[in-house]
């Protein structure tokens, strides 16, 4: 029965990878965890594969080897993920920061996993059934030992977030009718040019009942989704990190590339500005001309006139829930121990403590007594753009991570060993 | 002169106007104990990362190749290692590893420093293979070259007390120092040795 002699094969080279990245040193446990996890999966395929032999019901056999084949191609990158995060290229200070602060926003279940990928955008794997609560973060494997990226995952926080809890949540099924709302609003508006896409469709009361009208506008609802979905998770980031977010997607983005928009992102100044809105409804001050920075990418031409429609009425209802998406973002994170610039006296504070790191810096020390790894994140921009740490003969950007890994560290071994006072 | 403890913590506890004459040690041991302990020197912990010279990766270490800095073999073959807080790194006896202090120092123009092991270690068979000078000037975290000497293998776990830095003063008439010749990482590192061109030119075979 060859299936089951394929399967049998399959299953055995997975399961020596795995006893294989088992030996790896792992710097946390959470890729230990993810792992075990994974083999757990496949001891139980081993299992059913022993319970079958050449008696065994044809369909049953296909079945339980269609589920192995398609574990292991869901799983297969995952290992991958979970080899890439072992390696001494990635800082491994950033980690225990970042995990601390998923605790915060996503709870005590929250399992981060942060690893050096071959993919310049940073992405996140979250919401496997089968691993629930790990949060897999990949970062541009060039840029894995630069802590002045750590706070894009933020962003990819947000998408977690955005899974975990805003999506089961009461208030997303509000959203989501508000969002169709908005795009039902704007069909009426333009019911002419509408009518002329759809000439099938006669009376505004189908479009919400009659299938074919529903189809019409169904991709502009998954873009806005998708689009206030980013917008959320630009929020989630900012709110964390303040206006180190803003220089590390720049760090990411900036010059903007040539070439076509991607529908399910918000164009790029449309995604800026609500960026700047939202720093000003945080308290944080983004970077003196931050708008001019970015230009937007081309949008869909003319000739596409039903993709174009489309994509201007997901624009326009993912634009106007944005700043329900600020209001949400800040709601979801006022957990004491995250930084807070809502007050005056809170932003002056956080000024004064990113003011003696940045000076520490610029004497090539790394800081203590931070706090929180948003204020030396923000203290390693603010060196970054205005005074680089100068030491003859050394490279500053060099001089400036070591500084800040380092000032991660000891943040690290201050958090383990309060001190009395 | 040796510094004692009350002077240290004093040095960093108040530190002088000039910024190239503050003294850091990151993270700062606690300043009340060093000041009343009466101590001639300031314990050091381990840091999180070593450095292995795999053996199977290269037959021999040639000194004079060693002495060429564009050839050196030991800084291109290092093997690096993470080991966090909680876990430990496994230390077989014979074994040699670079490791790093914890603290992140930065000496003023007049202070240099000298590491040793702490005895305590070294009756179980750890050894601080040398005596390190710190320079005046220097910044960054101290590469330590650990050594098992004992008969059985002893676990490293960062963040122990693993070592001790004595301070002395240095008496100088140039308020110069070149910190970039002393410029540390958070990495232990192989470092290169100085080119010798007296060694590489005895080192030569003589002209027929």
């Amino acid at each position: 029965m060859q299936p089951l002699v394929f399967a049998r094969y399959r299953l055995t080279a997975f399961q020596e990878e795995l006893a294989v990245l088992e030996r790896a040193e792992f710097p946390y446990p959470a890729a230990e965890a993810a792992l075990r996890k994974i083999k757990d999966v496949f001891v139980k395929h081993a299992r059913m594969l022993d319970m079958l032999d050449q008696g065994s019901d044809l369909n049953t056999v296909n079945q339980v080897c269609q589920q192995q084949l398609t574990d292991l191609w869901d799983y297969l990158p995952f290992l991958g993920f979970i080899l890439r995060s072992t390696n001494v290229r990635n800082a491994f200070e950033i980690y225990t920061p970042l995990q601390r602060l998923a605790w915060n926003v996503l709870g005590p279940k929250a399992q981060l996993l942060l690893s050096s990928e071959w993919d310049y955008s940073p992405f996140v794997y979250t919401q496997d059934p089968l691993l629930p609560g790990f949060i897999f973060i990949g970062i541009p494997a060039h840029e894995s030992s630069n802590p002045l990226v750590a706070p894009l995952a933020g962003h990819e926080m947000g998408h977690a977030l955005w899974a975990d809890v805003v999506e089961t949540s009461l208030w997303h099924p509000a959203f989501l009718s508000r969002l169709k709302a908005s795009i039902l609003e704007k069909i009426n508006e333009r019911w002419d040019a509408f009518r002329t896409l759809h000439p099938d469709i006669q009376k505004r009361e189908d479009l919400e009942t009659e299938l074919f009208a529903t189809a019409a506008w169904a991709p502009a609802f998954a873009w806005a989704r998708r689009q206030s979905e980013e917008y959320f998770c630009d929020f989630v980031g900012l709110r964390l990190f303040g206006e180190s977010f803003l220089f590390a997607f720049a760090h990411l983005l900036f010059p903007v590339l040539e070439g076509r928009r991607a529908l399910h992102y918000p164009n790029m100044m449309r995604r800026v500005r609500f960026q700047v809105q939202a720093a000003r409804q945080f308290g944080i001050k983004p970077p003196i001309d931050y708008e001019l920075w970015f230009k937007d990418r081309e949008e869909p031409s003319d000739e596409d006139r039903h993709e174009k429609f489309l994509v201007e009425l997901a624009d326009s209802a993912a634009d106007q829930l944005a700043p329900d998406l600020i209001g949400h973002a800040n709601s979801l994170i006022k957990q004491s121990g995250l930084p807070d610039w809502s007050t005056e006296e809170a932003r002056m504070k956080h000024r004064a403590t990113v003011q003696r790191i940045y000076d520490d810096f610029l004497l090539a020390t790394p800081a203590e007594g931070t706090g929180h790894i948003a204020h030396i994140l923000n203290a390693g921009w603010k060196a970054a753009m205005d005074k680089v740490p100068q030491v003859p003969d050394h490279v500053p950007q060099q001089v400036l991570r070591e500084l800040i890994l380092k000032s991660l560290e000891v943040l690290e071994f201050e958090t383990k060993n309060p001190s009395p006072s | 002169m040796i510094l004692k403890g009350d002077v240290l913590a004093d040095w960093i506890k108040n530190p002088p106007d000039d910024p190239q004459e503050r003294f850091f040690i990151r993270p700062t041991p606690d300043l009340e104990h060093l000041h009343d302990s009466g101590a001639a020197s300031v314990d050091l912990r381990l840091g999180t990362w070593f450095v292995t010279l795999p053996r199977t990766r290269f037959t021999h270490l040639d000194v004079l190749d060693e002495l060429d800095p564009t050839d050196a073999d030991a800084a291109k073959l290092a093997k690096m290692h993470y080991i966090p807080f909680h876990k430990q790194f496994i230390l077989h006896p014979k074994d040699f590893v670079l490791a790093v202090t914890l603290e992140w120092l930065r000496l003023p123009n007049k202070l240099a420093g000298y590491v040793v092991g702490r005895s305590s270690w070294g009756r179980r068979g750890l050894i601080i293979a040398t005596a390190a000078g710190v320079h005046p000037g220097f910044t960054g975290c101290l590469t330590l070259e650990l050594s098992n000497v004992g008969e059985v293998p002893i676990a490293l776990v960062p963040g122990i007390t693993i070592c001790q830095i004595f301070f002395h003063h240095v008496d100088s008439r140039s308020a110069r120092t070149d910190r970039s010749a002393f410029l540390g990482s958070r990495k232990p590192g192989v470092g290169t040795i100085k080119r010798d061109d007296v060694a590489l030119r005895l080192a030569q075979l003589p002209k027929p």
